[in-house]
């Protein structure tokens, strides 16, 4: 009998956990013996954050142990990876243990980069963390009318319609606690319209206008100033603010630090790139190509491997993904890795893994 | 408008084919932030929806245009970053 595939997932987010959860049901024990490794052991999903300025469920509403949302065939490791050696087949732990593997899954997604807009950490919101969303509902309680600015820091962030999606659900919380009418919300948009996707655009702008609600476009954030309150564009616009709402930059997990590597297909693409070397763009490792383009390219010429929706799309590309897309790809994700060991059967919804703990 | 004949000295080129829109205009933006004063940034793109969105943006944000150059399916966008 053949010996089984050691498939290592690292992170234990929804795509870590879909993906370890589709193999081991696909593929079964004697094909494929799989081990996630995540930081914490505490599984968040993300997206409940949006609602927690606004009193929804607190943040650990949102969390789940990852052991509980695993298959039982699947092997957890609570643990930090420190380092990748591709040549060496070994994923190097910050304890000093070595798992090694025949094929890998990085699925470590971005962390924040609050640092790169100057004046960002001391006077701009965001709920793209518990600590945050936290902050920013204390911020609500006491708002009682103003000025309030909403859009992104920078490209790429983290799930583009979030911030429409904030927009509107404070629109209506300001509505409820009555002091609308003493607050003016202004949009800003990166882009010539309030989306990127035209026909969502096209459909939410006039939402927009009948909630009263201003938009402005063309605002790349530069910087902010706390002490004026005030917000400035590349594009040369200064704008005043009372609560300033901005979605967030994302880089690449420090995990892949040290690990970079060229694809060795073509040798161009990005394997992995160095936390914070495209900060300036001086290390130019963006292949400039969709990220499904990329992934299946990274995919052909690197069977062993496979990066994660939030590894790769946020900084290969200036684009960063939504739910919508983020599930769509884990899908994909999942089907690939399968097809690559099994004939696949594409009755298994990859949600479902996740879904299924809180409908227990 | 598309231009043919010499190219401007480039100093940073993004090779954002296969991008769709806004993906070609958010590489140039990301481009720009990137150069110093004076700087070109040229952007390779195959999507038409940049033919209008990112002269608009060059505009607004007050750079200067150097023009979009026609190649084997697909145009190579030229901005200086004026300030």
């Amino acid at each position: 009998m053949p010996t089984p595939r050691e498939i290592l997932v690292l992170g234990g987010g929804v795509g870590g956990t879909v993906v370890a959860n589709l193999l081991v049901r696909e593929l079964g024990r004697r094909q494929a013996h799989v081990t996630v490794i995540d930081r914490t052991g505490r599984h968040v999903y993300q997206p409940g954050w949006l609602y927690v300025p606004f009193g929804g469920p607190p943040p650990k509403r949102w969390e789940r142990p990852e052991r509980a949302l695993l298959s039982r065939k699947v092997d957890l490791v609570v643990g930090e990876a420190q380092r990748i050696d591709r040549a060496g087949h070994v994923v190097q732990m910050a304890d000093g243990t070595r798992y090694p593997y025949d094929d890998l899954v990085i699925a470590t997604g971005a962390h924040l980069a609050p640092e790169t807009i100057p004046g960002y950490a001391e006077a701009a919101h965001h709920f793209y963390s518990p600590e945050a969303a936290v902050r920013l509902r204390d911020a609500l309680e006491g708002f009682q009318g103003g000025k309030v600015l909403i859009g992104v820091a920078d490209i790429p962030y983290k799930c583009p319609p979030a911030p429409l999606e904030f927009t509107f659900l404070l629109d209506e919380y300001l509505r409820k606690r009555g002091i609308r009418e003493r607050t003016e919300i202004t949009y800003l948009s990166p882009i010539n319209r309030v989306f990127t996707i035209e026909s969502v655009s096209t459909f939410v702008t006039p939402l927009l206008e009948e909630r009263g609600i201003q938009h402005e476009e063309f605002f790349n954030t530069e910087s902010i100033d706390p002490v004026a309150k005030t917000v400035t564009s590349m594009e040369g616009t200064e704008l005043g603010f009372d609560l300033l709402v901005l979605g967030l930059v994302e880089r690449q997990q420090v995990v892949l630090a040290g690990s970079e590597d060229r694809c060795v297909g073509c040798q161009r693409l990005p394997l992995a790139i160095v936390d914070g070397a495209d900060v300036d763009g001086e290390s130019e490792v963006r292949p400039g190509r969709l990220h499904l383009a990329v992934r299946e390219e990274q995919a052909r010429h690197n069977p062993g491997l496979l990066l994660g929706q939030g590894c790769t799309a946020g900084h290969v590309l200036p684009l960063a993904e939504s739910g919508e897309e983020h599930r769509g790809a884990r899908q994909a994700d999942g089907r690939r890795v399968i097809r690559v060991y099994a004939g696949f059967t594409d009755r298994v919804h990859p949600a479902r893994a996740v879904l299924s703990n809180d409908a227990r | 408008m598309t231009l043919t004949g010499t190219l401007p000295t480039i100093d940073k080129e993004i090779d954002a084919r296969g991008s769709f829109c806004p993906g070609p205009l958010l590489e140039l933006i990301r481009g720009v932030k990137s150069v110093p004063v004076g700087g070109t940034v040229a952007v390779l793109s195959g999507d038409p929806g940049s033919n209008k969105d990112i002269p608009l943006w060059i505009q607004k944000a007050r750079h200067e245009y150097l023009g979009a150059f026609a190649e084997d399916g697909y145009t190579r966008f030229v901005v200086r970053k004026a300030h």
